[in-house]
């Protein structure tokens, strides 16, 4: 059994102030000190580099499935934990939890060269031309309940092989913002949006090779929904256009504009939280294993919501429980 | 006004293409303005020290940490170290007050490439 070592992240007497001395200081070889390697950040101040240089890599060190990097936000210094999560704009916004951000050049914040990762209840942002994340050999990652945010025509990620993609909003206040995967990723409860103050062009879900799949995720504002062919288990997806999407029990054409079917999907008033009555509402798929919950924590509905932003409240699905028929009565 | 922390000891991976991507002794972890405050082990781990350096924007010696780049993207090296830079902390010029002129001039070099044993 692995031995967990947390080690604390901030600007506020914690074991490392930057990201890059956590990372530098973990073992060599994670799997003969047989340790997880978790870095908790803290909201002390928001993570900035304005080098223009890589923010954090990883790279160097041998991992296994049950032997891995950890990055993640500390118990109550997470987006998900502000206490307004559920009113709150969803967005980056580093007063709400931990944020990493990028101010200038065209690397990524995170690179990553190490299998296993994993990264969750974080906040990314770019204001360069990078991407968020990108991986070279680094496969088998997960990246789960987090915001990114870019500002370019990059895409918000670019990764290889057999991440698990979970709860990931990626928005794009310029001509980027998808997510680039490799092949085998499984990609669920994802929502890539593009503002509206921009015309609709290039592809929210590129898919390099093959073998991906694509669950109860969106995207709006593109000009194309994907490259390449798709696992067949894919489905459940919603976006503005009239097709493209990968397998079945799919939506189609859902009107996109500043005010649905989210919030605001504007630069200067973002908020992608998902609005009720849409085709987002209860047209996704439960994946109980891998995301029970929404980007909040929020429990998934047996039909949840498409996207990272499930509606709360939303009705039960039609073989539902006697007792949930009762509250669908009481919807209506 | 910057200030370095620097690797003062070899992590050490024993895959020989894993263990380039390990930071040496010299290497330059992080440049953080000056009077950052750093974290506990920051300042007590004994694989690091801190180099101060008032006055010196950090402007000016952030190169120090850049990863050793791809010369050839269409042939991409196995090889390239985590640093292209390293400060040799074994000068005497490393014992005493550095200033700017003394990392970057006397301290400061550039790695050799290192060879692929795979590659003939």
């Amino acid at each position: 059994m692995p031995t967990t070592v947390v080690k604390t992240i901030g600007t506020s007497s914690r074991d490392y102030s930057t990201l890059q001395a956590w990372e530098d200081a973990c073992p060599a070889n994670l799997v003969t000190s047989d340790q997880i390697w978790r870095g908790e950040c803290y909201n002390d101040s928001e993570f900035v580099d304005s080098s223009g240089n890589v923010f954090l890599a990883i790279s160097g060190e041998t991992t296994d499935a049950t032997r891995y990097l950890e990055l993640t936000a500390a118990a109550g210094q997470s987006f998900q934990d502000n206490a307004g999560v559920r009113t709150n704009a969803l967005k980056y916004n580093a007063s709400n939890g931990v944020g990493i951000r990028e101010t200038t050049g065209y690397n990524a914040i995170i690179f990553i060269s190490v299998n296993f990762a994993r990264f969750s209840r974080i906040q990314m942002k770019h204001d360069g031309t990078g991407r968020c994340i990108t991986s070279s050999g680094g496969d088998s990652c997960t990246l789960k309940d987090t915001i990114l945010y870019t500002t370019s025509s990059n895409t918000g990620i670019q990764i290889g092989s057999s991440w698990k993609i979970i709860n990931v909003l990626s928005f794009n206040s310029s001509t980027g913002g998808g997510l680039e995967v490799f092949a085998g990723n499984l990609i669920i409860g994802c929502a890539v949006i593009r503002t509206t103050d921009q015309s609709a062009t290039g592809t929210a879900y590129i898919n390099s090779y093959n073998g991906n799949t694509l669950k109860s995720s969106c995207c709006f504002g593109f000009s194309t929904v994907t490259t390449g062919s798709w696992n067949a288990a894919s489905g459940n997806n919603a976006t503005d256009l009239a097709s493209g999407l990968p397998g079945t029990s799919n939506q189609h054409s859902v009107t996109f504009n500043s005010t649905t079917p989210f919030a605001d999907s504007t630069v200067a008033a973002q908020d992608s939280k998902s609005i009720a009555a849409t085709a987002l509402a209860a047209n996704g798929f439960l994946d109980a294993t891998n995301a029970p919950n929404d980007i909040t924590g929020t429990a998934r509905s047996a039909t949840p919501t498409i996207g990272v932003w499930e509606l709360a409240g939303a009705p039960p699905p039609p073989d539902a429980s006697p007792v949930q028929r009762l509250r669908r009565v009481y919807y209506v | 006004m910057a200030e370095l922390l620097v690797r003062i000891a070899d992590k050490v991976n024993e895959d020989f293409y894993l263990n380039l991507q390990c930071t040496k002794r010299g290497d330059v972890i992080v440049v953080c303005p000056d009077g950052w405050p750093w974290g506990r082990e920051e300042v007590n781990a004994p694989h690091w020290t801190i180099i101060k350096l008032p006055g010196v924007p950090v402007e000016e010696v952030e190169h120090l940490v850049s990863p050793e780049p791809q010369t050839d993207p269409h042939n991409p090296s196995k090889t390239l170290q985590r640093r292209m830079w390293k400060l040799d902390l074994d000068h005497p010029a490393a014992k005493g007050r550095i200033d700017k002129d003394t990392l970057l001039k006397t301290l400061a070099s550039k790695k050799q490439p290192v060879k692929d044993p795979k590659v003939f």
